[in-house]
C-alpha cells in the first residue's frame, strides 16, 4: 500500500535517513532514540544511594564493598519514539500550482506524512495520524507494528478520495487531541497553515507545554509565493466555492505579496514565541531533498 | 442643435459596443480555484468601494466614446433660427446714437457719427437676404423712422440731419422701441445693433439695470432678439476719455422773445462746470438755422458758472417764417461738442400798420376810446408822442388814427386791420367797403357801445332791417334795454379761467394776468341763438353774456367786443391784461397764429387748429424744409393734427393745402438737463453691459455678417465632440491606471 503513496525511488532514498529526535522522548520499546528514565541499558549513567524497593540485583556491590555503602547502579535507557502526524486535509491544501508538476499541497503532505511514518517505524518507532480540516477526519492510535505502515498509506489515499472544501479550523480539530496524546511524544503538523494564527499558536503552544517535540511543516504552493498570474481571472475559493472574485492579477500582485510577507511573518513570529520549529516547504521542490535537508539540520543540532 | 447626416445619429447605439465587450469578455475568462482566498479578501475588502466606482466611471467613459463618434459624424450644427421659426428673413433694428457728442471727428477724418451710417450701410449692403429694417434714432427721445420708407431713403434722411444732433441718448427708451417692434414682427427673429459711442454716463448703472429689467418685460418674446453693440469706425481702440468735463447748460433766454426786423435781440446763456477741475477753453455758440451766428471760447472756473450776454442782430434772426429757433451750445476744449443744448424761439416781425376809426367828438380828453386804443395799439409811439420826443421807438403795431372824414379817401388794403372805436358815423356803406375788406381777407376788430349802437341800421333794431355782417348777432330781444346796464356794486365780471380761443391763450398762463379784475358795468346784450355757427367766441360774462366774439368773414375775420374800450362802461382799459388783450387780439387777426406751442423734442406734438376740420390732410413743414402729410383728428369738438416726428428744433408750420397763408405753428425747443460725460465705456465695460443682457460686442461689421450666418445657419460644432472623445480616451487610460492602484 506504501507504494501507492510513495514511488519506490522515493522509498530508496528514505532508507538512508533517520529519524533522529532531538529530545529524549519516552518510548516503550527500545530503540535509537535516548530515554530521560534509567533502564536497563549497557551506558552507565550514574551511582545513587540504594533506597527501600529498588531492586537487589541494580546494587553495585563493588562498591559497596569499598564502601560498605549500597549504592545503585543506573544506566541509560534508550527508547522508541512516539510520533504523531497531523495532516491537514482543508480544501486550502488541495491547489496545485503549474510549477508542481500537478501536485497539490494535499499530496505533498500525504508523501511527507508517509516518508515520515516509513522512516520511524524503521527504526522501531511508533507512529499515529490524524488528518482534519474544521474537525478531525481521520485518527490511527500510535504503533511501531510493521502493518502499521500500510494503515497509514490507505487512510492518506481514502481521505484524499473523500477530500471536500472546507475551510481550517485549528482550535475546533486539534483541541480534542491534546488530552489523548501522550506527553514527550513527537508532534509533526503538515499545513498551509491558512486558519487563524492565534487559535493555531496557542494550541501548539499548549503541545509544546506537554513537553512534545511539535514541528510545523508549512506546505504552500509556488503560486501561492509569487502569485504569478498575468491576465485577468475569477478566483474561486478551495475552501468555499460560493466565493469567486473576478480579478486583476496584474494590478493585485504588489498588494498580495505584501499581504503574504505579513502573514509569513506572522507565522514565524507565533511559532518561535512557542519554540515551535517551523519548516516551510514549496511543493515544486522535492520532498525527499526537503525531508533530508530537515533530517540533517535537525541531527546536527542533536 | 442640428445634424447634416441626420441618420449618422443611429451610430450612437455603438453604445452598447462596450457593454457587449464587457460581458463577452466575462465568459472568456479563466477560472483559478485559488487556496490563499483569506488574502485576496482582505485586499478586495479594503479596495471594493473605489473599485465599484471606477468601474461604473470606466463603463460610462466607454459608453461615452462611441455616443461622441456618433455625433461626431453626424456634423452636428449649432442651434440656428432657422431650425425653430422656419427659413423665414431675420429682421434689422438699428439703434443709432444721433447725440450731439457723435459729431466729434475720428482719425480718418470722418464724424463718429458719418461712421456710424456708414457702418449701417455696409451692414445692410452686406446682408443679401430681403429682410425688414428698421432704424431708431436714440438721441434725446427715440424716434423711429417710417418703416414704408426704402432703407436707402432711411439712410439719406438720416444722413441729412446729421447736422442736427440730437441731446443725450436714451438707451433704454430706444430699447423698448426695438423691443416693441420686435414684438410686432415675432416670430421673425431679430438682429438688434446699437451703433453709439457709448459714453458712461449713458450706459452704465442704472441705465444696463433699466435694460435688464426691460427685458425681463418681454418673457414672451420669442425668439429673442440678438443685441449687438457697434461702435462707429475705429473708435474701438480709444480707451476711456480720462477728460471728467460736466458742463451744464443751465439756462438760455432771449429779450426780446419778439422782435420787430432791424431790432436787436439779447441773449443770456449761463454755463456751469460741474467737474472739480477748471476747463480751459470751453466754446460757447448761438445757432441759427444750423449756423453759428456767434461764438465764444472762454474758461470755466471748476464748480462755478458763467453768465455771458450776447448782442444778436436780428437781422440774422431770421428765416422763411417769422418764428425761428435759436440754439445754444457748448463745444469741449477739444472741440467735442456737448450732447446738451437749450434752445427757444424768437419772432422776428414787420411793423404792423393798423387804422383806427374813431369819431371826432372828445367828451372827455384823452379818455375817449381811441386814446385807449391807440395807446394799447402802439404804446411806444404813444408815450412818445405823448411826452413830445422824437419816434425813435417803434411798436409791433402802428395804429393810425382815421377819423370820419378820412374814410371815404382811404385805402384800406394798405391796413393789415381796421379797428373800430364805438363810433356812430359808420354808415352803411363805409361797413360795406370794410365787409368787402374782410372778404378779401382783412381784419376788423370792434368795440361796441351805444354810438355805435345808435346806427340802427347796422344792427336788427326791427323786423325790417337787417343786420349788417359786420355785426355778429342779433340783440337780445327780451332785454328791455338794448344796453346791459348795472351799478358799480353788481358788475359783472368774466369769470372764465380758461381760453380755448387762440386770441386769448396766454391767459391760460396765470403769469399774463387774469381778465377777471375787469369790472363791467354795460354791454350790448347779444342773442347767442343768433350767433352763426363758424363763429366762436373768445370770452363771456358770468352770466353767459357774449364778451368777444370772432366770426369769419371770407378769407378775413371780424373780433367783436360787446363793450367800449373806455371807463365810462367798464374798468377794462384801466388793467393790466387790458394791453396784452388788444395786442395779442390784433396779433391774432393780422397772422392768424396763436402763441407758438411749444413742444419737447422728440414727443409728439398735438396741435390744435383754428378751423373744424375733419379728416383733413394738412402739410407740416419742418425747420429743415422737409414737409410731411398728417390727417386731421377730431376730438373734444376740436380738430387736431398728431405730428409724431418732432426732433427737428425749430418752428414748424402747418399749411392747409388749399390756403397756403393761413397756418398754424408750433415750436420744438430742447431742454437738455446737465450732461455727465466723464468719458466713454472701455470694451470691456461694454462686453459686460452687452453680457448683461445676453449681447454681444463687435469690433467691425463683418462681425455681424458672421454672426449672422451663425445664428440663420448654425456653425459646425464638431470639432468639439472630437476634443472631448480624446479627452475621454484619455480619461479611459486613466482610470484604467487609477483602478490598478491598489491599496496596499
Amino acid at each position: 500500500m506504501i507504494t501507492k503513496l510513495l514511488q519506490p525511488n522515493e522509498l530508496a532514498r528514505l532508507k538512508t535517513l533517520q529519524m533522529l529526535a532531538r529530545n529524549r522522548v519516552e518510548g516503550f520499546c527500545s530503540g535509537l532514540h535516548r530515554s530521560p528514565n534509567k533502564g536497563q541499558s549497557v551506558e552507565f549513567r550514574e551511582h545513587r544511594p540504594y533506597a527501600r524497593g529498588d531492586e537487589v540485583r541494580s546494587i553495585d556491590w563493588n562498591v559497596f564493598a569499598k564502601s560498605d555503602r549500597l549504592f545503585i547502579r543506573q544506566y541509560e535507557e534508550e527508547t522508541n519514539l512516539q510520533a504523531n502526524l497531523i495532516v491537514d486535509c482543508s480544501g486550502s491544501m488541495r491547489y496545485a500550482g503549474t510549477r508542481a508538476d500537478g501536485l497539490s499541497k494535499w499530496q505533498y503532505a500525504c508523501k511527507l506524512a508517509g516518508a515520515f511514518s516509513y522512516l520511524m517505524l524503521n527504526q522501531q518507532d511508533s507512529v499515529g495520524l490524524v488528518t482534519f480540516d474544521q474537525f478531525i477526519r481521520t485518527s490511527l492510535p500510535s504503533r511501531s507494528t510493521a502493518t502499521h505502515l500500510s494503515a497509514i498509506s490507505t487512510a492518506l489515499l481514502s481521505q484524499g478520495l473523500q477530500s471536500k472544501e472546507s475551510s481550517t479550523d485549528f482550535a475546533a480539530a486539534l483541541s480534542p487531541l491534546l488530552p489523548r496524546l501522550r506527553r514527550g511524544g513527537v508532534i509533526v503538523l503538515f499545513s498551509d497553515c491558512f486558519g487563524d494564527l492565534a487559535s493555531l499558536a496557542t494550541l501548539l503552544g499548549q503541545f509544546r507545554q506537554a513537553r512534545n517535540d511539535v514541528i510545523v511543516f508549512q506546505v504552500l504552493d509556488r503560486d501561492e509565493c509569487d502569485f504569478p498570474f498575468r491576465k485577468p481571472a475569477d478566483f474561486r475559493s478551495l475552501e468555499m466555492p460560493s466565493l469567486i472574485h473576478r480579478l486583476d492579477p496584474v494590478s493585485l500582485r504588489n498588494a498580495y505579496l505584501d499581504r503574504f510577507k505579513k502573514w509569513q511573518a506572522e507565522l514565524v513570529d507565533v511559532l518561535a514565541k512557542s519554540r515551535i520549529e517551523l519548516v516551510q516547504l514549496v511543493t515544486d521542490i522535492s520532498f525527499e531533498e526537503a525531508l533530508a535537508e530537515f533530517l540533517s539540520t535537525r541531527s546536527r543540532r542533536r | 442643435m442640428t445634424f447634416v447626416h441626420l441618420m449618422m445619429l443611429f451610430g450612437g447605439l455603438a453604445f452598447a459596443v462596450p457593454l457587449l465587450l464587457h460581458l463577452l469578455h466575462r465568459r472568456k475568462h479563466q477560472l483559478i480555484d485559488w487556496g490563499a482566498m483569506h488574502l485576496l479578501e482582505s485586499i478586495i475588502q479594503d479596495n471594493r468601494r473605489r473599485w465599484r466606482v471606477q468601474e461604473w466611471l470606466l463603463l460610462l467613459v466607454r459608453c461615452l466614446i462611441p455616443i461622441l463618434l456618433a455625433l461626431c459624424l453626424a456634423r452636428p450644427m449649432l442651434t440656428s433660427w432657422s431650425s425653430f421659426y422656419g427659413q423665414a428673413d431675420p429682421a434689422i433694428v438699428f439703434i443709432l446714437d444721433d447725440s450731439a457728442s457723435m459729431s466729434r471727428e475720428l482719425s480718418d477724418g470722418r464724424t463718429y457719427w458719418q461712421a456710424t451710417v456708414d457702418a449701417c450701410q455696409e451692414i445692410i449692403d452686406g446682408y443679401d437676404v430681403a429682410t425688414n429694417v428698421q432704424i431708431i434714432l436714440s438721441g434725446r427721445q427715440p424716434l423711429v423712422l417710417p418703416q414704408g420708407d426704402s432703407i436707402e431713403s432711411q439712410l439719406s434722411t438720416i444722413l441729412s440731419s446729421r447736422e442736427s444732433v440730437a441731446g443725450p441718448t436714451s438707451p433704454v427708451d430706444a430699447m423698448k422701441e426695438a423691443l416693441e417692434i420686435v414684438s410686432r414682427w415675432s416670430p421673425t427673429p431679430a438682429f438688434v445693433v446699437v451703433i453709439s459711442d457709448f459714453q458712461n454716463e449713458q450706459w452704465k448703472d442704472p441705465t444696463s439695470t433699466a435694460m435688464q429689467n426691460l427685458l425681463q418685460s418681454y418673457p414672451d418674446l420669442l425668439p429673442r432678439p440678438q443685441w449687438l453693440f457697434l461702435r462707429p469706425g475705429d473708435s474701438r481702440s480709444q480707451e476711456s476719455t480720462p477728460t471728467p468735463n460736466i458742463i451744464a447748460l443751465e439756462q438760455f433766454q432771449l429779450n426780446p422773445a419778439t422782435a420787430l426786423v432791424g431790432d436787436s435781440v439779447a441773449a443770456t446763456m449761463v454755463v456751469r462746470n460741474l467737474a472739480a477741475q477748471p476747463l480751459d477753453n470751453v466754446e460757447m455758440r448761438v445757432v441759427v438755422n444750423g449756423e453759428a451766428i456767434d461764438v465764444r471760447s472762454l474758461p470755466l472756473p471748476a464748480n462755478n458758472q458763467v453768465e455771458l450776454n450776447f448782442q444778436l442782430p436780428s437781422g440774422k434772426l431770421t428765416s422763411d417764417y417769422r418764428s425761428v429757433a435759436v440754439t445754444a451750445e457748448t463745444r469741449y476744449q477739444d472741440g467735442w461738442a456737448a450732447d446738451n443744448s437749450r434752445s427757444v424761439v424768437f419772432e422776428c416781425v414787420p411793423s404792423t400798420r393798423v387804422a383806427v376809426l374813431s369819431s371826432s367828438e372828445a367828451k372827455v380828453p384823452n379818455q375817449q376810446e381811441k386814446n385807449f386804443l391807440s395807446y394799447a395799439i402802439s404804446p411806444f409811439a404813444f408815450a412818445a408822442k405823448e411826452q413830445g420826443v422824437s419816434d425813435s421807438f417803434r411798436d409791433r403795431f402802428n395804429a393810425l388814427l382815421m377819423l370820419p372824414q378820412d374814410w371815404p379817401q382811404a385805402d384800406w388794403e394798405l391796413f393789415d386791420c381796421v379797428v373800430i372805436a364805438d363810433c356812430g358815423d359808420l354808415t352803411v356803406p363805409l361797413a360795406d367797403k370794410l365787409k368787402d375788406y374782410v372778404v378779401k381777407g382783412g381784419a376788423v376788430l370792434s368795440f361796441c357801445g351805444p354810438k355805435l349802437l345808435q346806427n340802427a341800421q347796422l344792427f336788427k333794431s326791427n323786423r325790417n332791417s337787417q343786420r349788417h355782417e359786420l355785426i355778429p348777432m342779433d340783440l337780445r330781444k327780451e332785454a328791455a334795454n338794448p344796453i346791459q346796464n348795472l351799478s358799480d356794486a353788481s358788475a359783472m365780471r368774466i369769470s372764465q379761467l380758461r381760453f380755448e380761443h387762440a386770441s386769448l391763450s396766454i391767459f391760460n398762463d396765470a403769469k399774463s394776468g387774469t381778465l377777471a379784475l375787469a369790472e363791467f358795468r354795460q354791454w350790448i346784450p347779444f342773442d347767442k341763438a343768433t350767433f352763426p355757427k363758424n363763429g366762436s367766441i373768445l370770452a363771456q360774462f358770468s352770466n353767459g353774456d357774449v364778451f368777444a366774439c370772432e366770426v369769419p368773414l371770407g378769407n378775413g375775420s371780424v373780433i367783436t367786443v360787446s363793450t367800449t374800450a373806455t371807463t365810462e362802461w367798464n374798468s377794462f382799459p384801466l388793467q393790466p391784461t387790458y394791453l396784452p388783450f388788444v395786442q395779442e387780439t390784433l396779433k391774432y387777426l393780422v397772422d392768424r397764429s396763436s402763441t407758438l406751442l411749444e413742444v419737447d423734442s422728440g414727443n409728439v406734438a398735438l396741435v390744435p387748429l383754428p378751423v373744424l376740420n375733419d379728416d383733413v390732410t394738412l402739410e407740416v413743414k419742418g425747420p429743415n424744409g422737409e414737409s410731411h402729410a398728417f390727417t386731421t383728428e377730431k376730438k373734444d369738438d376740436r380738430s387736431w393734427i398728431r405730428v409724431p416726428e418732432t426732433r427737428e428744433v425749430g418752428v414748424y408750420h402747418i399749411l392747409t393745402i388749399d390756403s397756403p397763408k393761413q397756418y398754424v405753428a408750433f415750436f420744438v425747443s430742447l431742454q437738455s438737463d446737465a450732461e455727465r460725460i466723464p468719458g466713454l465705456l472701455t470694451d470691456l465695460e461694454l462686453q459686460e453691459i452687452a453680457n448683461s443682457i445676453q449681447g454681444r460686442l463687435i469690433g467691425q461689421v463683418s462681425e455681424f455678417h458672421a454672426f449672422a450666418k451663425d445664428q440663420m445657419q448654425g456653425s459646425e460644432i464638431w470639432f468639439y465632440f472630437w476634443c472631448a472623445i480624446i479627452v475621454l480616451l484619455v480619461m479611459e487610460r486613466w482610470i484604467i491606471g487609477w483602478i490598478r492602484r491598489v491599496v496596499p
